[in-house]
């Protein structure tokens, strides 16, 4: 049964490579950081670096920076290999990088909505205290091709109904709580910049949206996961409010796609937005993952609020991606929530 | 060559740094290492200012440098607890566990602490703050009364004393505090509340017991608990008791008890993580005069 | 315009506290049955303190919240059977997990207003199991406006559909409510609700003034049957809705009928303002330390008023029922030494 997800996701990124016919050219040879890599983004790239490796003769290192890489070891055997290197760091703490790495990604965040609340401060020792860690010892290297910092489209958001561009800046009441972590985002790009500008070092940022798929963990409150825990369980799907809300999903082998193209072709202080193109609204992937369930739960809308008029759409604009690096989407909607419900099945219906 | 007891401690965040300050004022114990995850922690800084060695590199740096440790205090988490313990057992160490993890054996000082040093277990636990206030007053009335039906704990602690890992783990902290009762009094039945006061200025910890039991003996139910008192304020010299042995409704029996911190570096107003910390000083400080006397 | 708002009837919970949680299994049979027929959307019920909260501490409760959640269960065929529950008095595995498995379908999972944050575990566990899951702030008035939003929001962010803040005291007037539930429904992209008290005679006009500044969620026991003065009397709210163009679901007629066989059936005394509810509301002690501070001030020979006033300088909260011996004993000792 695991043979065969691994052997869908390795099919799932080949499909998404495809879509970028210069970019296993670019990645060979290459030695690559990714911190926090035992998050979705790490595992995701890297599925891609194995596979570049094993089909292409891509000869790429990986040097994955986690906290739980012994967890993620025991979760991921396939994964461990001579290409990827696993080293335990937390980012709070200072930390040096491979003397031989020239590519860096940064994608240490935090981005689960409980933590936000319960531990803001550590989030914010992660969000920026971590990149600032990063960058110092990025600035360590010996060559420095990019240094990728995934940021977030929540940085800009606010409430819209519109897709949400590179340019956006977006007003901020940052003496909220509540907006503690957009405001981590953007610190922590500042922080990008100053590095950037003081220490030159090469840095690109990626917003990303909401991504999906296999390797996603389904703790995290968002709406998606609930929605996907509710169809896989057979719980009626719960859909708070009126489920208009919109967003659009990336699936998980292009997202790796899309970060590794923007950190060998992307430019120095560009902002590239890294997301889904097709949008939809909560409603429609409710009722998209009812009908993929054989359990067929029912939709329940829950209360709507006194401020339902205010919208909280979050789609990107993605104009500048694929007109600069031609950044496009392998896999729909359908497939994404097909894999992401075979994926978590496997774990929840256990 | 020092007599003192080698120990490590593991976790650098309040509770660690706390212990840091206790095991360096014992006369008994010395901290040869001090290792956690995060250089930045203001726990490094503080050890660093003490001239005590530390390492950023948590458990591994246990294993490096074994040979110097005897005892490893864990102050991460449960789960980073279970992660540890194999490590440290493979290592033939003693851990004083101070996370809800329950691997080991509960250890309240004053009741078991000899018996714990004697019996060569290697996991000690000392099962929650709550657990080291109640616990003991709960033996006492045991020790007079053993017919308890249910034992019932119920804490205030300020709110400014509860981190984010007390406050993810309440449910940890109610299950770990009701069994120590059960364990340490014979009762039936336990129950623990915890309640977190907002207050400003930060309320200092307090503790309530009450015994369900058939003709509470009160006056031997009060020497009792003053003997106990007794021994826990040896460890614990902020522990005090607020509402004496109190009989209600004719068979409970109730007891408040507050604990002020020392102070060392949590405020008094923590004395729940004071209390744990005190409790596991206590039980090295034994296990290093039962180490001196046999090697006498 | 939002016309709808949802009812949830605590009767049975907060009517616990009123006879000490000595409600009986006919009790909740009976009132079950009645607010059903009538329409009541949630019907909560248990222990005045919620789920697991039987103890020493706040009182043992006459029926085991098995019993008593099984007896509703079968008594409410439309009506959705709904919970309180506090962590630190309840928790997931020996409590909630005992609950879901009984058939409630709604958790209320309630902290301090002060302390969201001990709440995420606890809702997690009702929303991953597909259960109606909100949010309680208690003793609301403890927290300005603006804290409370945060809170609010926090809670939100662990899943919670709906947001309740509570007047645990009575101690509110109607702006002091608009003010709140105006911040909270800034803040959130949830529906916001209130649970009144009556110490101040302002339970029905709080949770209007609370459904003006846009709450959709109000709580009402029949006859106001709930701690200190009560709540909000329910069949007064469902007439003064209906007469306000608000949808509430709920007949008219049959919420009248339920409301007679409460107070003749199961309620012993109609809740009524007393002067020590009045002291208790303005000095923002919890009203369910009504019944202790009475019989401690007695047995001590004590003002109550005096005990409450204390109280609410010490900023008790709820749980902090040991403390009223404590005040009272430092009370008498003071007379003593005055008296001298």
């Amino acid at each position: 049964m695991s043979i065969n997800v691994n052997k869908q996701i390795k099919e799932d990124c080949l499909g998404s490579l495809k879509l970028q016919p210069d970019l296993v050219a670019q990645l060979k040879d290459q030695n690559i950081t990714v911190i926090g890599g035992t998050g979705f983004i790490g595992t995701w790239i890297a599925e891609l670096v194995a596979i570049v490796n094993d089909t292409f003769d891509g000869n790429i290192i990986l040097e994955l920076l986690g906290r739980s890489t012994a967890v993620w070891a025991t979760k991921h055997p396939h994964l461990c290999r001579d290409d990827i290197i696993l080293r335990a760091q937390d980012v709070r703490s200072p930390f040096g990088i491979r003397e031989e790495t020239t590519l860096i990604i940064y994608a240490a965040a935090i981005a689960d909505p409980s933590i936000h609340a319960s531990d803001p401060y550590k989030v914010y020792q992660t969000n920026v205290g971590g990149i600032e860690n990063a960058l110092r010892a990025a600035s360590r290297l010996p060559i420095i091709a990019r240094f990728l910092n995934v940021s977030s489209g929540l940085a800009v958001a606010g409430s819209t109904t519109e897709a949400i561009s590179e340019r956006n800046i977006g007003i901020l009441d940052f003496t909220r709580i509540q907006n503690m972590y957009a405001q981590s985002r953007r610190t922590a790009e500042s922080v990008a910049s100053i590095f950037g500008s003081q220490y030159r070092i090469p840095v690109t940022t990626a917003r990303a949206f909401t991504f999906i798929g296999p390797y996603q963990s389904i703790d995290a409150p968002w709406a998606i996961n609930n929605f996907i825990r509710d169809a896989i369980t057979g719980n009626d799907i719960r859909i708070r409010g009126d489920g208009s809300t919109r967003r659009s999903y990336l699936y998980g082998s292009d997202a790796a796609v899309w970060l590794l193209k923007i950190l060998v072709a992307g430019n120095n202080g560009d902002i590239y937005n890294v997301g889904g193109e097709e949008v939809i609204s909560h409603s429609e992937v409710a009722y998209a993952l009812s009908k993929l369930c054989k359990k067929n739960p029912k939709i329940v809308f829950t209360g709507k609020s006194a401020s339902a008029d205010r919208k909280y759409d979050f789609f990107p604009d993605l104009s500048f991606s694929k007109s600069s690096l031609n950044l496009n989407q392998a896999f729909d909607m359908k497939l994404s929530l097909e894999r992401s419900i075979q994926w978590h099945s496997r774990i929840i219906l256990k | 060559m020092s007599n003192k007891l080698r120990c490590a401690i593991l976790g650098t965040g309040n509770i660690g740094t706390d212990l840091l300050i206790k095991v360096m004022r014992s006369d008994l114990l010395e901290c040869t290492l001090f290792a956690g995850r995060n250089f930045r922690s203001e726990g490094m800084q503080k050890a660093t200012a003490l001239g005590v060695n530390i390492s950023d590199k948590g458990i591994n740096a246990i294993v490096d440098k074994a040979d110097v440790i005897d005892v490893v205090f864990d102050a991460t988490s449960a789960a980073a607890h279970i992660e540890h313990w194999p490590v440290i057992e493979g290592l033939g160490k003693i851990a004083i566990d101070m996370t809800p993890a329950k691997l080991g054996s509960f250890c309240v000082p004053a009741i078991n602490s000899q018996e714990i040093c004697g019996s060569g277990v290697r996991n000690i636990n000392m099962i929650t703050c709550g657990g080291q206030a109640s616990v003991p007053i709960a033996a006492a009335i045991a020790e007079v009364n053993n017919n308890i039906e249910y034992i019932e704990t119920a804490s205030s602690i300020a709110s400014r004393s509860a981190g984010p890992a007390t406050r993810a783990n309440l449910d940890e902290y109610i299950e770990t505090t009701e069994d120590a009762l059960i364990k340490f009094s014979g009762a039936e039945k336990a129950k623990a509340i915890l309640i977190l006061n907002p207050a400003n200025p930060p309320v200092d910890m307090q503790t309530t017991v009450y015994a369900k039991i058939k003709n509470p003996d009160i006056v031997k139910i009060n020497a009792s608990v003053n003997a106990m008192m007794l021994k826990i304020s040896n460890y614990v010299p902020g522990y005090a008791l607020l509402v004496p042995p109190t009989v209600i409704n004719d068979d409970i029996v109730m007891i408040t008890v507050k604990v002020l911190g020392e102070g060392d570096y949590l405020p008094r107003y923590a004395g729940n993580l004071d209390i744990i910390n005190c409790a596991a000083v206590g039980v090295a400080e034994d296990i290093a005069t039962n180490v001196l006397e046999l090697m006498s | 315009m939002n016309k709808k708002i949802l009812i949830s009837d605590p009767t049975l919970r907060d009517g616990n506290h009123a006879v000490r949680h000595q409600l009986r299994k006919n009790d909740f049979s009976s009132y079950c049955k009645a607010a059903d027929t009538a329409g009541v959307p949630i019907v909560e019920v248990g222990h005045g303190n919620g789920l697991g909260a039987s103890s020493m501490l706040v009182g043992e409760c006459s029926l085991s919240d098995e019993i008593i959640l099984s007896t509703a269960r079968e008594n409410l065929q439309h009506s959705k059977l709904a919970v309180h529950a506090i962590p630190g008095f309840c928790t997931i595995e020996r409590h909630m997990a005992m609950a879901l498995d009984l058939g409630v379908d709604v958790f209320r999972i309630a902290a301090h207003c002060t302390e969201a944050d001990i709440t995420d575990r606890h809702i997690a566990f009702a929303r991953k199991h597909g259960k109606e899951v909100y949010g309680v702030l208690m003793m609301s008035h403890m927290a300005s406006p603006a804290h409370l939003a945060d809170e609010a929001f926090k809670m939100q962010g662990y899943g919670a559909e709906g947001v309740v803040i509570m007047d645990s005291s009575g101690h509110y007037l109607p702006l002091d409510v608009t003010e709140r539930i105006s911040a909270l429904v800034e803040m959130l992209r949830i529906p916001v609700g209130f649970h009144a008290h009556n110490n101040l005679g302002m339970g029905i006009a709080n949770s209007v003034a609370a459904v003006q500044a846009g709450a959709t969620i109000i709580d009402g026991s029949a006859r106001g049957f709930g701690a200190g003065s009560g709540n909000a009397q329910l069949e007064v709210l469902v007439a003064v809705f209906e007469k306000m163009g608000y949808e509430t679901g709920i007949d008219l007629y049959k919420i009248l009928d339920a409301a007679d066989i409460a107070e003749k059936e199961i309620i012993p005394s109609l809740p009524y303002i007393s002067s020590t509810s009045i002291v208790s509301g303005i000095s923002g002690v919890f009203s369910g330390f009504i019944k202790e501070v009475n019989s401690i001030s007695a047995e001590h020979g004590l003002d109550a008023r005096d005990i409450f006033i204390e109280l609410g300088s010490r900023k008790a909260v709820a749980g902090q029922e040991s403390l009223i011996l404590e005040v009272a004993l430092a009370l008498k000792a003071n007379n003593i030494i005055e008296a001298r």
